[in-house]
């Protein structure tokens, strides 16, 4: 194990792990250029290299696309990856009080943080911590899910009916695609572009990205006043690492959160922060803040998104089983390096997963001294017009909905969920469940079918403590929330 | 209907035949191609069986060529997206080649929405076949049978199996043929691909899943899973100590149900331009030092020439309508 980590410490290896840091924080700040996109353009280049540098420059890309599109989101609150539509709904509240400096840091810090958790918990508890993902069996996973969406709809302050409206949505639009009982297309009216069903980055760049086009467009039109901005100098920096040291239990169960999400199969970092911040919003002395510019909430969805990164790894190396779709990237880089991701690679390719390892290490590092020190001079981006902005927002909302997958359909599809997000705020209902609901729903729907199958009695799922404890919980949360907002009660959120 | 057909295959092969002895002397590289990168298209997602097939030959045939081959995924509904662009809209100029594998390719216009047929492209080459394995978990009680003990179990136990197929697709067909021809039931456990099935597994929430020898190599090397058969007339050169499906008395043909990958261009691609790809792409595969990357991959190559992948086809197809029709469901075209 040393000798690899070593390994990850040759000049060769730190020059690679930052390059890709570096391109990933590029791709992932331009929406639409996704993590997935950023792997698998860049698995030929590493062809050419040796197999662990090739692979720490696709973990550093990785770390960094996840990291990449809070830069974007806090500043002008266009998350450039689905990761990263909490941090852009926390930090850009913050930014919008003059602390997009201070924000943009503790996001880069509290990444950091997360990626360097999840990296350790892989260097040292991969094989222990990898078969709890095969504990989760269809009907964990159902009870899994199930919560997911009920805590993050009851902790939202909207109204509880209007949140639900939501994720009834969210479901809906789900549903679109190929039928997973039966394999034949559902409401795609024989348009083949639509059998996969919508395309999740492009509906996600039409919800958020091009509609803050129009946002800041509007504002540039009204002639909105310039931005003060403080960076602070290294006081700023100070103040930075003051913040992440003061909120150590927030990272312990950001990071928990993260980690376990990870490693759970097919649920990747999209949904972790929702799910991070609503949980610590629960715990919070200062509930009221969050969503209106927490440092907490945005630290707990930075480092949840991380941990889930390094979280989605640990199953893939351990068990060839991928946590994320961007996991399932590496199989193929790994595969083409003639490495097979399985319980075999680490007694057989130790060498290489140390290295690797070691490189993720060193690239969250990396990360957190570009936090401490240099991400606070992006926010000078905000001392660009903002009807330049508006524009660039745009023209990359058309290209990135494009890109995913070279359709021009996808634009269509962008276009229609930006619409659809306008009539959504026109009636007042929230966009973050529709959202989570449509992240989650297909996986809902597949381990539903299974769970019905496998888990045919009730007898059945007593014998699953793991899924009835999560389901009990979900009723609680649920029992208490519809409680505590009846008319009468104190309101709670 | 599977009259016509089979003389339309049939007549196809022939054509091909007449074309093959062009073959035999080295193709000319047609003037003025390529005269940019040659597009791989891949239906499926990056990372897939498929998709390292593309990438392995992409670098391998630059390598021998001489000329640049890129991989682009065209991923939507299941392969659809991509199957419909390469009969549909990719440009037939010889620059845009696709790898994709039957009977996925097929099934999509034969059951699904597909707007298109196997006459909108041509095959260039053969690439590989690799047979869908049936697969248990080796601490199960399951784990102890062989191929024939598990259908004694199923038939001991109707309905009580569970397996991991994919709906209405190559899983389940070969599941349902099993099924039919050794007279016992099992439940269906749909998942939306091979992998999905493994981790089920591995979980010990099913109890034999479908999948290809690429998802399930590690832990069939670490003893965790065990593979009961392949599916088809021969056993698989990996796998030597397991039974094909035929030699336990179930009837199929052989290189049919499994996936069976190839390079295809839409059909108005040049003739010349056609050749000289199809002479290419096979000097490649019949490189040595291809044929050591691609084994790096864990791909085991079976190269064949544009007529015979043509003839391939034309028997896929024949057995994959009279499988649908046996087992009533609806043939769109």
């Amino acid at each position: 194990m040393l000798d690899g980590v070593l390994a990850a410490l040759a000049p060769a290896a730190l020059a690679f792990g930052v390059v890709g840091v570096v391109v990933g924080i590029v791709f992932g700040a331009i929406p639409g250029l996704t993590a997935t996109l950023a792997i698998a353009l860049f698995v030929p280049v590493t062809f050419a290299m040796e197999p662990a540098n090739g692979l720490i420059m696709l973990g550093g890309i990785y770390a960094g696309a996840i990291f990449g599109g809070s830069i974007s989101a806090v500043l002008i609150n266009v998350p450039g990856t689905p990761a990263s539509i909490i941090t852009g709904w926390e930090g850009h509240a913050m930014a919008r009080q003059g602390q997009a400096p201070y924000a943009l840091g503790l996001a880069a810090v509290s990444s950091g943080v997360g990626g360097l958790v999840s990296a350790l918990v892989m260097l040292f508890l991969a094989p222990v911590v990898a078969r709890l993902a095969l504990t989760f069996g269809p009907a964990e996973f159902v009870a899994l899910l199930v919560f997911s969406l009920v805590v993050v709809v009851v902790m939202l302050e909207t109204p509880l009916a209007r949140n639900l409206a939501g994720c009834a949505i969210g479901l809906a639009l789900g549903t679109i695609g190929l039928d997973p009982v039966n394999g034949v297309p559902r409401f795609t009216f024989g348009v083949a572009d639509l059998a996969s069903g919508l395309n999740l980055v492009a509906v996600l760049i039409g919800f958020f990205c091009m509609t803050q086009a129009l946002v800041l467009a509007r504002e540039a039109a009204q002639g909105a006043r310039r931005v003060e901005l403080a960076f602070g100098g290294v006081r700023g920096a100070w103040r930075v690492l003051a913040t992440v040291v003061s909120h150590f239990r927030t990272y312990l169960r950001a990071c928990s959160v993260g980690l376990f999400l990870g490693v759970m199969p097919a649920i990747g970092p999209e949904s972790t922060p929702f799910v991070a911040h609503a949980v610590e919003k629960r715990f919070s002395r200062e509930p009221e803040r969050f969503g209106r510019g927490s440092p907490a909430g945005l630290l707990a969805a930075e480092a949840s998104v991380s941990a889930n990164v390094g979280g989605s790894l640990i199953p893939l190396l351990s068990l060839g089983i991928p946590g994320s779709g961007a996991a399932a990237m590496f199989i193929g880089a790994l595969t083409l390096h003639g490495l097979r991701p399985g319980p075999l690679l680490f007694t057989e390719r130790g060498d290489v997963v140390y290295a690797f390892l070691g490189g993720f290490v060193v690239a969250n590092l990396a990360m957190m001294l570009i936090g401490l020190f240099a991400i606070r001079y992006f926010a000078v981006a905000l001392l660009v017009p903002k009807g330049v902005i508006a524009s660039f927002v745009a023209l990359f909302s058309l290209f990135g909905a494009y890109a995913v997958n070279n359709s021009l359909f996808d634009v269509g599809v962008m276009f229609a969920a930006a619409a659809l997000a306008l009539a959504l705020r026109a009636v007042s209902i929230p966009i973050l469940p529709v959202v989570l609901a449509l992240i989650l729903g297909g996986l809902l729907e597949e381990n539903l079918v299974v769970f019905a199958i496998t888990v045919p009695t009730l007898e059945a799922l007593l014998a699953r403590p793991i899924a009835v404890a999560l389901f009990a919980v979900t009723a609680l949360i649920l029992a208490l929330t519809v409680w505590r907002r009846v008319p009468g009660h104190p309101r709670f959120g | 209907m599977t009259h016509r057909i089979t003389r339309r295959a049939a007549l196809a092969g022939g054509l091909a035949g007449l074309a093959a002895p062009g073959l035999a002397q080295a193709q000319e590289r047609p003037p003025n191609f390529p005269v940019r990168p040659i597009e791989m298209i891949v239906p499926y997602p990056a990372g897939g069986g498929v998709d390292i097939t593309a990438r392995t030959l992409a670098q391998e045939a630059g390598r021998v060529l001489g000329h640049e081959f890129r991989v682009q995924n065209r991923v939507g509904g299941a392969g659809l997206v991509g199957h419909t662009y390469m009969a549909k809209s990719a440009p037939a100029d010889g620059h845009s080649v696709g790898v994709t594998a039957n009977p996925f390719f097929f099934l999509d216009f034969l059951t699904r929405e597909g707007q298109f047929s196997a006459e909108d492209v041509k095959p260039v080459v053969g690439i590989n076949f690799s047979p869908i394995l049936w697969v248990s978990r080796t601490a199960s009680p399951l784990g102890r049978l062989d191929f024939d003990g598990v259908i004694e179990e199923a038939r001991r136990r109707p309905g009580e199996l569970k397996v991991g197929i994919t709906p209405n697709n190559a899983f389940q067909f070969v599941t349902e043929i099993v099924e039919r021809q050794k007279g016992v039931r099992m439940t269906h456990v749909p998942f939306q691909g091979g992998r999905p099935g493994v981790t089920a597994l591995l979980g010990g929430n099913i109890d034999l899943t479908n999948c290809f020898y690429e998802e399930v190599e590690p832990q069939l090397r670490a003893g965790e899973l065990k593979a009961l058969a392949v599916s088809d007339d021969r056993r698989f050169e990996p796998l030597p100590d397991v039974p094909s499906m035929v030699e336990r008395g179930v009837r199929m043909p052989g290189g049919v149900w499994g996936a069976n990958r190839f390079a295809i261009v839409p059909r108005a691609t040049p003739e010349p331009i056609r050749r000289y790809l199809e002479a290419g792409l096979l000097r490649t595969l019949r490189d040595p030092q291809s044929v050591e990357a691609f084994t790096k991959v864990g791909i085991l190559l079976r190269p064949a020439d544009a007529a015979e992948t043509e003839r391939v086809f034309g028997s896929t197809r024949e057995t994959l309508i009279a499988f649908l029709t046996e087992t009533g469901r609806p043939v769109r075209r």
